[in-house]
C-alpha cells in the first residue's frame, strides 16, 4: 500500500500473478482515478501533424505550418492529452517546483524513445535563463532523466525577457526565433536522426522555432515529441 | 519591512512580498533551516514530514537539493531554504469590554462545557470537548475566547475544512465585532494581516511557530488516519510553548476514546443536542441483492422506501460509497424516479454549493451524495439512507456524522436514519452503539427534554 503522488490517497496496486513471479515489482505513483485523468493520445484517431485529437488528417493549424515551413515535413507525437487535470498536473510539476511529479511519466516516455535506434540524438527544449533562476530545473530534462533516456543539451536559448507560457495565442506566433544550437554541438547532429523533446505542444510555435534551428545543421530527419497536446 | 507579518509565523522568502534587505533581516528576525539535518535523516521544518527522496533535483540555488513534497503548496522548501520567524509579541490594541457582544443562552451541558473550557484556557491546559452533532459547539467557546481576547492573549481556531473555516469567519466577527480577525485559507486572495484571532485551516497552521496562547481545533477527527502525525505537528508548533489546546470532535477516534478513558487528557463530553432530543438511532436493514444485480429495480427494497419518503414529501439524503456506483445508479434512479426532482453531488462536482443550495431551500426531494456531505452541513427536516452501509468507507465516524444529519432543527427534532447493508459491520455495530451510549449518557445527567 502506498500513497497516490497527485492526491494522496492510499491505494493498493494490483499485480497479475505472473507478473508477482516474472517482474520486477514497480511502485505505481498514482492511484486508479488519477491516472485515469491522463488522456493517452495513442488510442485515439490523431492529426498526422501535431497529434492532436483530430477526425481528419491534418488539422486547421498544421495546414498553416506547411505553408510557413514548405521544407518540413512534421509529425508530432504526443503522449496525454492536455486536458484540464494535465494543466493543474503540469502547474503543481513546473510552477510549484514538484520536480519528483516527473516520475509519473516515466513509463510511457521510456516506451516512446526506446523505439528510436541508437543513434538517434534526443534534444530537449531548453528554458531561459529566468525560467531557469525562478525554477531551477528544466521539466524536460527531469523527465528524460527520470526515464532514464540519454539526451544531449544541443539547443540554447537566447533570453528573451516574455515567457511563452504567459502569452496569448497572437503574441505567440509573433514570437522570434529564440533558440539557436551550440556551436560546438554542430557536428553531433549531421547526419543523424534528431527527436526534439518539448513537455507541451501548445501552438506549436517552440518547437517550430526549435526544429528550424536544428535543421540548419543538416540532420537527416527531425521528429517532435511533446508529453501533451 | 512589516514586521508584524513575521510575528509567530515561519515563512519562506517567497511568502514576504515587501522589500528584502538581505543584511538588514538577517540581523532581526530568527533564522532556521528548512530542513532539520540529523544522522543523515532530512525532517521538513515546517511540517515535520521525514523526506524520502532518493535522488536530488537541480535547485535554483545551482546545486542539487531534496525538497519536501508534503508541505509544497505552501511553497518549496529545499535544502537551501531558511525560515523566518520572529517573536509572538502579543501587541493588540485595547477595545472597550466586555469583548464579546453575543447575548444568546447557553443550555444546560453548554454552560459546564463553556466553564471547562474557560478553566483549561486559565491554567494553559489540554482539553478534548466531545460533543453530539449539533450540540452547539461554537457558542460555548464564545466565553472562554472573550476572557482570552480580553488579557491580550492570540487566539487561533482552525478547521479541516475551508468550507467551515468560511462559515465559522461572520459567527466569530458578530460575537467578536471590535476585535481585529483574519480568515487564513488556500487561494485567498486578502494578504495576510497581523490579527489577534484567526480563523484557519489547519494546513496554514504550517505557517505558524509558538504564536498562539489559545488554539482551537475543531473536527480533529476529520483526517484520514495517516495525516494525524502532520496535524499534531502543526499545532505543537503553531501553539506557544505555554498555552491552551482545545479539540473539538464529535466522533473521536479510537485511540482518542482511550486517552479520554484513561484520564490522559481532561474531557468534556456533551452527550445531547441544543434542543435537548435524543438523537435519531440508526436501524440496520438487510439488504438480499444490490439495486444493480436485481432486474425489477422499483420493487427493490431501497427504492420502495425512497417512494414511500417522496410520497410523505419527506426530504432525504441518500449516501453512496463512491462516485463510480453514484454514476451506475443515475439511470436507474432516473427511470425510477421521473416525475421526482433530484440531484447528486460528490467532491468534484463544481456545483456543489448551489445544488446544497437548493436541497436547503427544498427545491429537490433528495440529494445523492458521497461522504462529502457527512458532515458540516444542516438540513432542517431530512431522512438519510445510507446504501451499502457495509462499504470501507462507512467507518465508525462517518457513520455517526450521517447519522447526526438528521433532526438538527428544534422544530424538526426527529428523523430515520436507515443503514442498508449486505454484511454486518463492526463499523456499523460500533457506531449505532456509541448513539445509543450518547442517548443513554444524556437522559442520566438529566439533558434530555
Amino acid at each position: 500500500m502506498n500513497g497516490c503522488m497527485w492526491c494522496g490517497t492510499h491505494f493498493d496496486s494490483t499485480y497479475s500473478f505472473t507478473e508477482l513471479l516474472f517482474r520486477p515489482l514497480k511502485k505505481e505513483r498514482l492511484c486508479g482515478a488519477c491516472q485515469s485523468e491522463f488522456i493517452l493520445l495513442r488510442e485515439c484517431p490523431l492529426c498526422r501533424g501535431c497529434g492532436r485529437r483530430h477526425e481528419d488528417t491534418y488539422c486547421q493549424d498544421c495546414i498553416k505550418w506547411q505553408k510557413l515551413y514548405p521544407n518540413y515535413s512534421f509529425s508530432n507525437q504526443s503522449l496525454f492529452a492536455y486536458n484540464v487535470f494535465a494543466k493543474e498536473f503540469m502547474e503543481a510539476f513546473k510552477f510549484n517546483g514538484d520536480a519528483e511529479l516527473g516520475q509519473v511519466f516515466s513509463k510511457e516516455v521510456k516506451a516512446m524513445l526506446q523505439k528510436e535506434d541508437k543513434h538517434t540524438v534526443i534534444v530537449p527544449i531548453p528554458i531561459s535563463q529566468r525560467s531557469k533562476e525562478i525554477r531551477g530545473f528544466n521539466q524536460t530534462e527531469i523527465v528524460l532523466k527520470q526515464a532514464g533516456i540519454i539526451y544531449q543539451n544541443c539547443l540554447e536559448h537566447i533570453d528573451n525577457p516574455e515567457n511563452q507560457s504567459k502569452k496569448d495565442r497572437r503574441n505567440r506566433m509573433l514570437s522570434p526565433q529564440p533558440f539557436h544550437v551550440i556551436d560546438s554541438e554542430v557536428g553531433l547532429l549531421k547526419q543523424k536522426k534528431v527527436v526534439i523533446v518539448d513537455d507541451v505542444y501548445t501552438t506549436g510555435r517552440t518547437l517550430f522555432h526549435a526544429a528550424d534551428a536544428v535543421s540548419q545543421c543538416g540532420p537527416t530527419s527531425i521528429k517532435t515529441i511533446t508529453l501533451f497536446r | 519591512m512589516d514586521e508584524t507579518i513575521f510575528y509567530g509565523r515561519h515563512l519562506l522568502r517567497s511568502e514576504y512580498t515587501g522589500e528584502w534587505d538581505e543584511e538588514e533581516e538577517a540581523m532581526r528576525l530568527i533564522v532556521t533551516e528548512g530542513f532539520n539535518k540529523e544522522n543523515s535523516q532530512l525532517t521538513c521544518n515546517r511540517c515535520g514530514t521525514l523526506c524520502t527522496m532518493t535522488v536530488s533535483y537541480p535547485c535554483v540555488c545551482q546545486n542539487r537539493c531534496k525538497y519536501c513534497r508534503q508541505c509544497i503548496k505552501l511553497g518549496k522548501i529545499t535544502e537551501c531554504s531558511h525560515l523566518y520567524s520572529l517573536e509572538e509579541p502579543n501587541q493588540f490594541p485595547k477595545y472597550a469590554y466586555p469583548y464579546l457582544k453575543w447575548t444568546g443562552t447557553l443550555s444546560k451541558q453548554q454552560a459546564q462545557a463553556s466553564k471547562d473550557i474557560r478553566e483549561s484556557i486559565d491554567h494553559n491546559s489540554d482539553r478534548m470537548i466531545w460533543a453530539v452533532a449539533g450540540a452547539g459547539k461554537t457558542e460555548m467557546l464564545f466565553e472562554g475566547v472573550g476572557q482570552a481576547l480580553e488579557e491580550g492573549k492570540r487566539v487561533c481556531l482552525a478547521t479541516p475544512r475551508v468550507d467551515v473555516a468560511l462559515e465559522l469567519a461572520p459567527r466569530l466577527i458578530k460575537a467578536f465585532p471590535e476585535v481585529s480577525l483574519a480568515v487564513l485559507y488556500g487561494g485567498t486572495e486578502v494578504p495576510y494581516q497581523y490579527t489577534q484571532l484567526v480563523i484557519s485551516t489547519t494546513h496554514q497552521l504550517y505557517r505558524f511557530k509558538e504564536a498562539f496562547d489559545v488554539l482551537i481545533i475543531d473536527e480533529v477527527d476529520a483526517f484520514p488516519y495517516y495525516l494525524n502525525d502532520a496535524l499534531y505537528f502543526a499545532s505543537e508548533k503553531a501553539r506557544k510553548i505555554v498555552s491552551s489546546v482545545i479539540y473539538l470532535t464529535a466522533t473521536p477516534d479510537k485511540s482518542m476514546q482511550k486517552r479520554i478513558k484513561r484520564r490522559e487528557i481532561e474531557a468534556s463530553i456533551l452527550p445531547a443536542r441544543y434542543h435537548g432530543r435524543p438523537l435519531p438511532v440508526p436501524v440496520g436493514i438487510w439488504v438480499k441483492k444490490s439495486i444493480l444485480k436485481t432486474k425489477q429495480n422499483d420493487t427493490h427494497i431501497i427504492i420502495r422506501h425512497m417512494k414511500r419518503l417522496i410520497e410523505e414529501g419527506k426530504q432525504f439524503l441518500l449516501f453512496i460509497p463512491t462516485i463510480s456506483l453514484m454514476e451506475q445508479l443515475m439511470p436507474i434512479f432516473e427511470h425510477s424516479f421521473k416525475q421526482s426532482t433530484f440531484e447528486w453531488v460528490h467532491s468534484q462536482d463544481p456545483h456543489r454549493k448551489e445544488k446544497v443550495k437548493k436541497m436547503r431551500e427544498g427545491g429537490l426531494q433528495f440529494l445523492m451524495t458521497t461522504t462529502i456531505l457527512e458532515r458540516g452541513v444542516t438540513f432542517p427536516n431530512i431522512d438519510v439512507i445510507v446504501m451499502n452501509a457495509d462499504h470501507r468507507v462507512f467507518t465508525e465516524a462517518a457513520l455517526v456524522q450521517i447519522a447526526g444529519r438528521v433532526g438538527r432543527a428544534p422544530d424538526y427534532p426527529s428523523g430515520e436514519v436507515t443503514y442498508y447493508h449486505e454484511v454486518w459491520t463492526r463499523a456499523m455495530k460500533n457506531a449505532i452503539k456509541q448513539i445509543k451510549n450518547m442517548n443513554a449518557v444524556a437522559a442520566r445527567n438529566g439533558y434530555l427534554v
